[in-house]
């Protein structure tokens, strides 16, 4: 399956997509690349080219998405890929047990 | 390959490497999901032309939120853009060991005697407690 190139936004709704599928299979995992992308014009500046799949062996299944970010859209995308990331990873350790923790030795001192 | 223990620390790494190889150096974020508190994130930051590798691990929700950010800055510098400084990163207890020496050189250098006693015992969290006990008694007497 070829890479989709997709606009910002759509990027974010298939790597929410992706991210949760992986969360809910339990075993699956999703792939994350940026790197700077040389400018087709040369006098401008370079953007950053993103890409996201979820490494499925069957290249026909394989899910592949890109986007450009270009330098002013930066704090806006990665604001958006930090909510993405932190609603739909859940899979990893939260903090609720740290607080546990520190309620029940609260609970034992008193 | 330099393996990193602190997400700033990997932010600042990453940093190093984009700014020697701007052009070739690129970073990998893998989510590896598993079952809910098992699954792991790691980032890697490397350049195939010198070989250099970064890598972070973590399996903690908490550090998405600023590996994100150092992603950001990441980002800022492949694309030949001014990074901000890292004061703003700082951990909480860096933090608090920061607030407390400010507190401490604030007070030493308009205290007398008897409040210069007290100065270091304003300091510090856990040291401060004891430290308290011994200067009230010394007041005391």
């Amino acid at each position: 399956m070829p890479q989709e190139r997709l606009s910002n936004d759509e990027f974010f709704t298939r790597l929410t997509q992706l991210i949760t599928k992986a969360t809910n299979a339990h075993k699956t995992s999703v792939f994350l690349t940026q790197k700077p992308l040389p400018p087709t014009d040369p006098s401008s500046t370079p953007s950053l080219l993103v890409r996201a799949t979820d490494g499925h062996k069957d290249t026909k299944k394989k899910a592949k998405i890109a986007t450009v970010v270009e330098a002013a859209e930066l704090e806006g995308f990665y604001g958006r890929y930090a909510e993405v990331c932190k609603s739909g990873m859940g899979a990893l350790k939260r903090r609720d047990r740290k607080r546990r923790k520190v309620k029940k030795g609260k609970e034992e001192k008193s | 390959m330099k393996l990193c223990k602190t997400p700033n620390e990997f932010t600042r790494a990453s940093l190093q490497l984009i700014a020697a190889r701007p052009e070739t150096t690129k970073t990998t974020t893998t989510y590896s999901s598993s079952t809910p508190g098992k699954g792991r994130l790691t980032l890697k930051t490397y350049d195939p032309v010198s070989g250099a590798v970064i890598k972070f691990k973590t399996n903690k929700i908490a550090d998405v939120g600023r590996l994100v950010a150092g992603l950001q800055r990441v980002a800022r510098g492949s694309l030949g853009l001014k990074v901000e400084e890292e004061e703003k990163e700082k951990t909480v207890v860096e933090m608090v060991t920061e607030a407390a020496g400010a507190v401490a050189t604030a007070v030493a250098d308009t205290a007398t005697a008897a409040t210069s006693g007290q100065a270091p015992a304003s300091t510090g969290a856990t040291g401060g407690g004891k430290k308290k006990g011994k200067g009230k008694g010394k007041k005391g007497r």
